[in-house]
């Protein structure tokens, strides 16, 4: 008997999507227990404790929940972007944006209280829109390619918070730390019980994945998407304008990942702090959390939560082990590869055939 | 022919699809070494999946494939071609940016691991004159014509070592030059003792060619004979095919009733347009088209049709002279699986392609569903589009029966202009009546631009032919009977 590894025309079902994707979760956490032996700890115990202080704790649940909040606004924004094939990799200076306006509603504004909260968000999605739709503009006018722009402007809004909360932002009252002063209480979101879920960014966060597969299974926005997806020559035919579009699409992205940065800050910190304690990389996890998800935004609630359980779980090693913070960093890494390379194996199969055929 | 024995035999294939549409009923098929075997049959009658079961494509639900006498049982089109059958596809599948070498490479055996491609044109060379077949191996496809194209992905399967070889309507897309180019191809291969399954719509072909013909019907097996029981004079044995094909008598000779002439609803004036390359590909033409009429514009491709089509449709900037459209333009374009449809969106969602804003079907953010479903229910019983429901992806619509969508939708649109490229293309005899008799309807209320391959077709439903050549355009009026000649020779520059 030989055998040979071929393309599989068929699209995989949805068993099979997620057999891989547990295999290739075994397969990482394998790999990673080797790195945990050579670290002289025993795999099985790390993983154990793990998972009891994850999934097997309140506490721990509460925070996957928590950290799926922002990773969910921003993946389900990016999974309608992705389908134009406009390679947005700019979330995470949305979200950025995002919090900076609120920031600024919440200390500098003067709304009356009970108009803050919704401020707030309308602030931080309004910010997070005009970055979204800065690169369209670039695109569309001078042709310049996205990736490289979206790119840039996450670094520029990165500059642009440190700058604030280093200079005129900074806050009078935190004795020379790099902080804003803290949010007054009316500009502060609710939380579920002593967790650190702020309900509203999470009630707004399943709006939009509502929203999202209302617009690509009955709005007329959602038609054009998928005929350009598919064709953009169709798309000429049926006149449709693939700028125009993508403006639409890139603003409710962009404004998706600004409400998350909003959230970030006045649900979590209370103060603008620097970046990478508001986001610590969400804007590129959710490019994942789209991506597993396909084309359908209600999986992204999934894929969310399971992104944040890689971020938590991690979180956890590195307290419970003491292990230094870039060995949770490979590990993540090591669990992404594998998922990456599973949604490649999907797409292959294994034909057995006799030496004689 | 029939003592040699067959190369390959099909005993009893069926294939269900979606568990209800029959595609194959109990088919057999027969195919001799040295033999031209015509496959015919209306659209949606199951060749090319019959074909696509040859091939490997698609596994059978049920019977048996022999070769030599042998069973067989193909998992992949690999294996098939590893057992010498290989087959050219209703829409080709070759890479756009790579060359022609490259593409024949792919997935090629037994090539080594470094200049794989020196290999290749080595042995392109071999085929090139063996068959005269000339090819640029260097070439980008997206550079070709789509006849070079074609030449292509026959050589692609040849080169594989194809002693059965499958082409599946090759001649819809190819000029008459280049027709007669693929059958002298053919002939050669015939006489080497290779064996050819030919699908085809066109019975002129069927009878200048085949040594054998299997016509399906509905999935089964409606007729196989030789082509030589086949009456001898060509309108009669035509004729007698429709007959076997469709259940009933064919009439492809249409009635054209007089419409009144109105407006012009087209103004094209000393019009100057530049193809990819910056060269002029229309050179300062005038013509108009009036409501009620139909205008033709015939001519070898690559004359300047496309481009000027593009430039009416405005996808092609005009570089002098003017082009005025009165109302809306209703298009179908020759290229139906990229441009006029899009195969991964369903039914329902493609018979509303061109008319999404229409505010029968959408509001200022949301579509209306139902309305949308009610019309693509309405275009399928009006075409009589073979289909299992109207939420399935077109892409499981056949080759004709997605020509039939493009062709409903944009005939019920009241348009003012219709622009139809190609509209027959891929259709059978019975819905060609059916199509010319619609197009003709439409003069009530519109001006048609035709833009032909088939010069009969252009001669029997126009009222005036503009002969294309070299981006200038020559305008006949009819009624053409004495001048076919001339329009002919206009069309090759003479
Ligand atoms: N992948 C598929 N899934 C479901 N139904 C299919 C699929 N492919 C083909 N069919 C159906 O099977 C029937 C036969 O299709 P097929 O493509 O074989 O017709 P055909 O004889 O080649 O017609 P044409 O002349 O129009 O190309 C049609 O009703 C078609 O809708
Ligand atoms: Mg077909």
């Amino acid at each position: 008997m030989g055998f040979r590894i071929e393309k599989n025309p068929a699209v995989p079902s949805r068993m099979v999507v997620f057999s891989f994707s547990v295999l290739s979760l075994f397969l990482a956490s394998a790999v990673i227990g080797i790195i945990f032996l050579a670290y002289g700890i025993n795999p099985i115990r790390a993983y154990t404790d793990v998972l009891s202080k994850t999934l097997g704790s309140f506490y721990g649940l509460s925070e996957i929940i928590r950290k799926s909040i922002p990773l969910l606004l921003c993946g389900a924004g990016l999974l309608l972007v992705f389908r134009t094939s406009f390679w947005n990799i700019g979330a995470e200076g949305q979200i950025l944006m995002g919090a900076l306006a609120a920031t600024w509603a919440a200390l500098f504004s003067n709304f009356p209280d009970f108009l803050l909260i919704p401020c707030l968000f309308l602030f931080g999605f309004i910010a997070g829109a005009v970055w979204g739709f800065i690169p369209t503009v670039l695109k569309s006018r001078f042709r310049i390619s996205e990736v490289i722009t979206t790119l840039m402007m996450n670094y520029i809004a990165l500059y642009i918070v440190l700058f604030l909360i280093h200079g005129p932002w900074k806050g009078k009252t935190m004795r020379g730390f790099a902080y804003t002063d803290k949010f007054p209480a009316s500009a502060s979101l609710p939380l579920i019980g002593n967790t650190r879920i702020h309900w509203p960014t999470l009630i707004i966060a399943l709006i939009l994945v509502a929203a999202i597969y209302i617009i690509l299974t009955r709005a007329k926005l959602g038609y054009e998407i998928k005929v350009i997806s598919q064709s953009p020559k169709a798309g000429r035919y049926a006149g449709i304008s693939y700028f125009k579009t993508v403006f639409w699409v890139m603003i409710i992205s962009g404004g998706a990942a600004g409400l998350a940065g909003a959230g970030e800050v006045a649900g979590i910190h209370h103060l603008l702090r620097h970046p990478n304690q508001i986001s610590m990389g969400y804007g590129y996890t959710a490019i994942l959390v789209a991506w597993l998800a396909r084309s359908n935004p209600v999986i992204t609630i999934m894929t969310a939560l399971l992104m944040a359980f890689i971020f938590v779980a991690g979180d956890t090693i590195q307290l419970s082990f003491g292990l230094p913070s870039q060995i949770v960093n490979v590990s993540t890494g090591l669990i992404l590869f594998f998922l990456i390379l599973s949604e490649g194996m999907m797409r292959y199969r294994i034909s057995w055939k006799s030496k004689e055929g | 022919m029939k003592n040699s024995n067959p190369i390959l035999s099909m005993r009893n294939i069926t294939k269900i699809f979606s568990g209800k549409v029959r595609a194959n009923d109990a088919v057999n098929l027969d195919v001799h070494p040295g033999e031209i075997h015509a496959l015919l049959g209306e659209n949606g009658a199951g060749k090319t999946t019959l074909m696509n079961i040859l091939s490997g494509y698609y596994r059978a639900d049920e019977g048996e494939i022999f070769m030599h006498g042998k069973p067989v049982l193909f998992k992949s089109p690999r294996q098939a071609i590893e057992n010498g059958i290989g087959m050219v596809h209703q829409h080709f599948m070759l890479v756009p940016q790579h060359t022609v070498a490259e593409n024949i490479a792919l997935g090629l055996k037994g090539l080594p691991f470094v200049f794989p491609l020196r290999i290749i044109e080595g042995r392109l060379r071999e085929f090139v004159s063996k068959y005269d077949l000339s090819i640029e191996p260097g070439a980008r496809i997206w550079q070709l014509s789509v006849g070079e194209r074609q030449k292509v992905e026959i050589i692609k399967v040849l080169i594989r070592g194809a002693r059965v070889l499958i082409l599946d309507e090759p001649t819809s897309v190819l000029t008459p030059e280049e027709i007669d180019r693929l059958f002298r191809i053919l002939k050669k291969m015939k006489a080497e003792g290779k064996a050819i399954i030919f699908i085809t719509h066109k019975l002129g072909e069927v009878l200048e060619i085949s040594d054998y013909i299997t016509i399906l019907r509905k999935g089964r097996v409606a007729a196989s004979l030789p082509s030589s029981a086949i009456a001898q004079k060509e309108e009669k044995a035509k004729a007698e095919l429709a007959l076997k094909m469709v259940g009933r008598e064919v009439i492809l000779d249409v009635k054209k009733k007089h419409v009144n002439l109105g407006d012009a609803v087209l103004e094209v004036k000393d019009l100057l347009i530049l193809n990819d390359r910056g060269s002029e590909a229309v050179k300062g033409i005038s013509f108009s088209v009036r409501r009620g009429e139909i205008f033709g514009i015939v001519g070898v491709a690559g004359n300047g049709q496309g481009p000027l089509v593009e430039a009416i449709t405005g996808h092609r900037p005009i570089s002098g002279g003017g082009c005025t459209v009165t109302g809306e333009i209703g298009y179908i374009p020759e290229d139906r699986l990229n441009m006029g449809s899009v195969p991964d969106l369903t039914i329902a969602e493609n018979s509303i392609l061109t008319q999404y804003r229409n505010s029968c079907f959408s509001g200022h953010l949301f579509l209306n569903l139902p309305s949308i479903q009610e019309w693509a229910k309405k275009l399928i019983a009006m075409f009589n589009i073979m289909a299992s429901g109207v939420n399935t992806p077109a892409k499981q619509l056949s080759g004709g029966n997605l020509q039939r969508l493009i062709l409903a939708r944009e005939l019920s649109r009241n348009s003012s202009l219709l622009i139809a490229e190609q509209p027959t293309h891929g259709l059978d005899v019975g819905s060609i009546e059916y199509v010319w008799k619609s197009i003709l309807e439409q003069r009530k209320n519109a001006g048609i631009l035709l833009v032909s391959g088939d010069l009969s077709e252009a001669l029997a439903l126009c009222d005036r032919i503009g002969v294309m050549y070299h981006g200038k355009v020559t305008i006949f009026t009819g009624p053409f009977s004495n001048k076919i000649e001339k329009i002919g020779l206009k069309m090759i520059g003479m």
